[in-house]
C-alpha cells in the first residue's frame, strides 16, 4: 500500500494529453495499474495501447544517436526539433491492459527498478512527421497511409508508429500502397531524403521509444 | 499482496485470485448438473466457441465502466486457460486471448438499448457505437445495430441485432431476454466480424450489489 500510494501523478509538460507517474521499486505492474484505473473519470480513462512505462535516467546510446541524427538533419528541420522534445529514456516494452496484465502472473512482474508510467488518454488524432512540417489530422477509422500523406510528397513510403511502439514500413504509392490501417494516434514519418534508410528507421525507433502524444 | 481495498471492485480482486480460479476449471467441456452449480462457489457461465466443446468461465471482476457508454458494470469472466470475456449488460465488450482476434473495447455516446432494457417498449431499437479490434488495427469502427424481435417463449424473449460496420462487414447476435426484467440470460454474439459467434449462458449469477 505504502508504494501504491507512493505514487504521484501530474500532467507533463510535453503535453496536456500526458501524465507520468514515478513508481518506486517493490509494487507489481498490475496494483500500480489497478491505482491508476479506480483513479480515473471516464474522461480521463487511460487509453493502454498508448500507455508505457519507460526508466527514469536517459539513455546514453539513444542521446549519442539523436545528437548525431539532427547534426546529419540540421537543427531548423521539424525531425531534430521532435526529436529534441521526446524522452530518451528507454521504454520498457511490454503491454499494459489491466486485464491482461493481471489475468498471469507472468504479465505481471514486480518492478525492481524506479519506472515512470506515461499515461495516455485515448488520442482523437494522426500525427504527420518529415522534414518540413509537423501536423496533427482527426484519426479516422479504417484509413490507409496514403490516405493521409499529402501526395505532393516526394516518397513511396513511410513509418508508420503506433502509440503502443510498434514500427511498419507502408507504401503509400500507387503501385506499392499498403493495405494496412493507420491505428489511432499513430505517427507517420516521411523518411527524411537528408538521412540514409538505416538513420531514417532510428528515428522512426527513437519516436517510437519516446513517445510523441 | 494486498488486493481488496478499492471500493469499486465489488467481486474478489487479487494477483493470485486469477490463478486460484484457473485451477479450478477445466476448458475439456463442461457440462454441470444443477446440484454441481449449485455448489460452485462462484458466480459462473458456459462459454462456448462454435464447434468448441462449453467452456465454464468463473466471474473474477465486477467493476465500473471506462467509458461512458456502456455504462452498466463490467463483468470480467476468465477461464482456465486465462482468457478473459468482458460482459456489460450482457454484451461483450472485450475479449483477451481469443487467437489475436480479440475485441479491445467497445463504446458509444448513447446507453446500450439491452442495458435499458429490450423488453421496454420505450427503449430504442437501434444503436450506434464504436469498436476497436486488436487484430488488423481496426480502430473507431462505427457499428450500426438494429434490434428485431424473433419470438417469445416461456417468458423469455429473442432478439436479433444485426450490426452493420463501417468497413462493409456485417456482425449478427442474438439475446434471449427475460420478458419480466429485461436481463440479458443467453446470447449468440459474433465479437468480430469472419470469425465464429461466442454462445455465452449465465448459469449462476452473481449476487453482490
Amino acid at each position: 500500500m505504502r508504494v501504491i500510494l507512493s505514487i504521484f501523478l501530474f500532467l507533463s509538460a510535453q503535453s496536456f494529453a500526458s501524465s507520468i507517474a514515478y513508481i518506486k521499486p517493490g509494487a507489481r505492474v498490475g496494483d500500480v495499474l489497478q491505482y491508476v484505473a479506480v483513479s480515473s473519470s471516464h474522461k480521463s480513462a487511460p487509453y493502454w495501447r498508448a500507455s508505457y512505462m519507460r526508466y527514469t535516467m536517459p539513455d546514453e546510446v539513444f542521446e549519442a544517436q539523436r545528437d548525431f541524427l539532427v547534426s546529419r538533419l540540421g537543427e531548423q528541420s521539424e525531425i531534430s526539433k521532435r526529436l529534441r522534445l521526446v524522452s530518451m529514456n528507454r521504454r520498457i516494452m511490454m503491454p499494459l491492459d489491466l486485464d491482461f496484465v493481471r489475468l498471469d502472473i507472468k504479465n505481471n512482474p514486480l518492478i525492481d527498478k524506479p519506472v515512470q508510467l506515461v499515461i495516455n488518454i485515448k488520442p482523437d488524432d494522426v500525427y504527420l512527421l518529415s522534414d518540413a512540417s509537423w501536423s496533427s489530422l482527426p484519426f479516422e477509422a479504417a484509413t490507409i497511409a496514403g490516405d493521409i500523406v499529402p501526395t505532393k510528397t516526394k516518397t513511396d513510403s513511410v513509418y508508420v508508429i503506433s502509440p503502443s511502439g510498434d514500427v511498419q514500413f507502408h507504401g503509400v504509392a500507387a503501385f506499392n500502397s499498403s493495405k494496412q490501417f493507420v491505428p489511432r494516434g499513430a505517427l507517420i514519418y516521411v523518411p527524411s531524403h537528408k538521412l540514409t534508410a538505416l538513420q531514417n528507421q532510428q528515428v522512426a525507433q527513437l519516436m517510437a521509444n519516446g513517445g510523441w502524444l | 499482496m494486498r488486493c481488496l481495498w478499492l471500493p469499486v471492485i465489488v467481486a474478489l480482486s487479487g494477483c493470485s485470485w486469477v490463478d486460484q480460479v484457473s485451477e479450478r476449471l477445466d476448458r475439456s467441456g463442461v457440462d454441470l448438473s444443477s446440484q454441481q452449480i449449485a455448489d460452485l462457489p462462484y458466480a459462473s457461465a458456459y462459454a462456448q466457441w462454435q464447434g468448441m466443446p462449453n467452456a465454464l468461465v468463473v466471474l473474477a471482476y465486477v467493476e465500473q465502466p471506462y467509458h461512458q457508454y456502456p455504462s452498466s458494470k463490467t463483468y470480467k469472466w476468465v477461464s482456465q486457460d486465462k482468457g478473459m470475456i468482458v460482459t456489460q449488460a450482457g454484451r461483450i465488450t472485450k475479449t483477451i486471448g481469443m487467437a489475436g482476434a480479440d475485441l479491445s473495447s467497445l463504446y458509444a455516446s448513447t446507453p446500450d438499448p439491452l442495458a435499458l432494457g429490450l423488453h421496454l417498449a420505450s427503449t430504442p431499437k437501434d444503436w450506434s457505437y464504436s469498436i476497436d479490434w486488436a487484430r488488423g488495427r481496426f480502430d473507431g469502427v462505427k457499428a450500426n445495430s438494429s434490434f428485431v424481435r424473433l419470438g417469445e417463449h416461456d417468458g423469455v424473449q429473442e432478439w436479433k441485432e444485426v450490426v452493420n460496420l463501417s468497413i462493409d462487414k456485417q456482425l449478427t447476435n442474438l439475446f434471449w431476454v427475460d420478458s419480466a426484467t429485461g436481463r440479458v440470460v443467453r446470447s449468440q454474439q459474433q465479437p468480430v466480424p469472419d470469425l465464429p459467434s461466442i454462445e455465452f449462458k449465465v448459469v449462476k449469477g452473481f449476487k453482490g450489489k
